[in-house]
């Protein structure tokens, strides 16, 4: 059997995504929500190339990247991820802004697949130049309250600390290797190689079992008494506080063993789950050393979210309206270019309008209209115009190009 | 909708799988030994599946199912993100080398058969030996006999299978035992129902066969 689907490049390459109509203005409205409360906290959008020389991505997460070599043998890769641009810029062209608040949206690659894609969006923002727990702080509050923002009420950040996590592994007694073990094995979120390498006893063996049970009220008192202060549990502290002044504490809980794949996070982290998705929603962290690989001492600290999970989130928990077309205007024969006019004048008042251009008659207009969500349908003819409403207007005329399209 | 799906292994973990979640008073009425259904309903709003052991650490890891409860060689070859929650265990066995009897040094140009083509691939390059690995997708102990490879990587209980096919181990890779596993968004957020589950399972998954 053959089809033309059967022909070479007739589908696209497996593992990219091409998104149609409906799905594709999903993305792009998922998107533009994010930017803009990103915008509203004081964070610039930049662009950023779609590809880097691999030596930038060294020390992050370059081995995922797909490669090339350019005309002069430099070897190139598709960005696999938008935090080494961003530390790139903040170190040189920007190196003088600080704090320095960016923010993006961009496609990202990988030539291992995740789910089953080589590619997909990510939409994040970074915060460089200062270094406290008020920058943290600012950016988990802003990564919530823009999912909050999109219209999610289901949502919950695990919040770790990579400070607390080596200060809770030297409690419990590890040394250099050990705690190198630890890591790892909590990297690969292996809890039966942690338990061996901790004993039985240890606060943290009992922390990462069920983490969400404790509030953070709960447990800093705890590890105060454990660990005797320190900077990393002064900081959190500070972090927990921040949510709860913003109205936002009941969206986190502290997860110690929480260690995010990329090697290059310093501090706070954290991981971002929403049902029915079954991973991350996105997740980032501190990362104070990103930017020394450039010639910098910045500290930063920043996130991202991946964008087909926020739509599948989105698409369960609150689906977004729909892009509503206004008008089908559909002319009489004779009448195309009276009808060509009209449809100008509403699509200027504001109206989405679509034009008839192949007179198949008023019952074919009328069935394609309602299929593809017309509220009405002009019909223009030859002494007077008729309206059919076929719906209610997505909205009053006047009120200018709807919410989302920039 | 249930609360939690888990999903188990069919063959031999089943049945030491199954004593644990009645002794933690989650028993499957309806489960029939010769039956091909594959979807249970448990106490609680516990849903359980009864699927191929090399499917679990897909099924757990892509959400389909919270829990699963599976051989740590099944896991390592996966090696999926799925959270290793806790060794139950029972049904311990180890994934060895093994040669034929009696050739106690490995050949330079080394083929080896086996169903764990990652975990080998990895502990031949950590060991500096280049290896050619066949993927086989069982009667592993056969390949020696039939030339097909000089060694496999296989699970061993007993020995008797490597001994009736004149075989010896040469290295054991890893203990396996079985091991409760976990989808991480689930781990997050039905985390009021799954962990108290999972503590559950582990005291009662103790004592069993060793």
């Amino acid at each position: 059997m053959s089809g033309p689907g059967d022909a070479a490049g007739a589908q696209p390459p497996d593992g990219f995504a091409e998104l149609l109509p409906g799905e594709a203005a999903c993305h792009r409205r998922v998107e533009d929500l994010l930017l803009g409360s990103f915008r509203r906290w004081g964070y610039d959008e930049v662009i950023t190339p779609s590809c880097e020389h691999y030596h930038t991505l060294a020390g992050t997460c370059g081995e995922e990247a797909f490669k090339f070599v350019d005309h002069r043998g430099r070897i190139l890769a598709l960005r696999p991820d938008v935090t080494p641009s961003i530390a790139r810029l903040a170190a040189t062209r920007l190196a003088g802004v600080s704090p320095l608040r960016l923010c993006y949206r961009a496609q990202v690659f990988r030539s291992q697949q995740q789910e089953g894609w080589h590619e997909w969006g990510q939409a994040g923002a970074e915060l460089v130049g200062p270094g406290g727990p008020g920058a943290d702080g600012e950016i988990l509050a802003l990564a919530l309250q823009s999912l909050q923002e999109l219209g999610l009420d289901s949502f919950q950040a695990a919040v770790g600390h990579r400070g607390l996590l080596e200060a809770l592994l030297e409690a419990a007694g590890l040394g250099h290797q050990g705690q190198a073990r630890a890591l790892d094995a909590l990297r690969r979120r292996d809890l039966v190689t942690l338990k061996s390498l901790l004993g039985s006893g240890s606060l943290l063996g009992k922390l990462v079992a069920h983490p969400a049970r404790w509030s953070a009220g709960q447990l800093l008192p705890e590890l105060e008494n454990q660990l005797g202060g320190g900077t990393a549990l002064m900081e959190i502290h500070a972090i927990f506080a921040m949510l709860e002044a913003a109205g936002l504490s009941h969206r986190a809980y502290l997860d110690l063993g929480l260690v995010r794949g990329p090697a290059y996070y310093t501090g706070m982290v954290f991981d971002i789950y929403a049902p029915p998705v079954r991973r991350a929603l996105g997740g980032g962290g501190r990362y104070d050393r990103l930017l020394q690989a450039f010639g910098s001492s910045r500290p930063a600290t920043g996130f991202s979210f991946d964008v087909p999970a926020l739509v599948q989130a989105v698409k369960e928990q609150c689906p977004l309206q729909a892009g509503g077309r206004d008008y089908y205007v559909v002319p009489v024969p004779g009448r195309e270019q009276a009808a060509f006019a009209c449809a100008v004048r509403l699509r200027r008042r504001g109206y989405t309008v679509e034009l008839a251009l192949d007179p198949s008659g008023v019952e074919n207009a009328l069935a394609w209209a309602r299929d593809r969500g017309f509220a009405r349908v002009l019909l223009v003819g030859n002494s007077e115009n008729s309206e059919v409403v076929l719906a209610s207007m997505s909205r009053p005329p006047g009120q200018g190009r709807p919410a989302g399209i920039h | 909708m249930p609360a939690l799906t888990l999903a188990l292994a069919k063959g031999r973990l089943l049945p030491p799988s199954l004593k644990a979640l009645a002794k933690a008073g989650l028993g499957l009425p309806e489960l029939e030994p010769e039956s091909r259904q594959a979807v249970f309903h448990g106490p609680g709003g516990l849903r359980v599946i009864i699927i191929r052991d090399d499917d679990i650490p897909t099924y757990v890891a892509r959400g389909a199912a919270d829990l699963g409860i599976v051989g740590k060689d099944i896991l390592e070859e996966a090696g999926g993100p799925t959270v290793e929650l806790a060794d139950l265990g029972y049904a311990r066995c180890r994934l060895v080398l093994a040669v034929p009897q009696g050739q106690n040094r490995l050949g330079p140009d080394l083929t080896v058969a086996t169903k764990y083509p990652r975990v080998s691939t990895a502990y031949f390059s950590s060991r500096g030996v280049a290896a050619r690995v066949i993927h086989v997708h069982g009667a592993t102990e056969l390949a020696p006999r039939l030339g097909l490879a000089g060694a496999i990587v296989d699970l061993v209980a007993t020995g008797r299978t490597l001994e009736v096919n004149q075989l010896e181990v040469a290295d054991t890779i890893l203990h396996a035992s079985a091991r409760l596993i976990g989808n991480p968004a689930s781990c997050s957020l039905k985390g009021s129902y799954l962990w108290p589950l999972v503590e559950r399972l582990k005291e009662c998954a103790g004592g069993e066969e060793s």
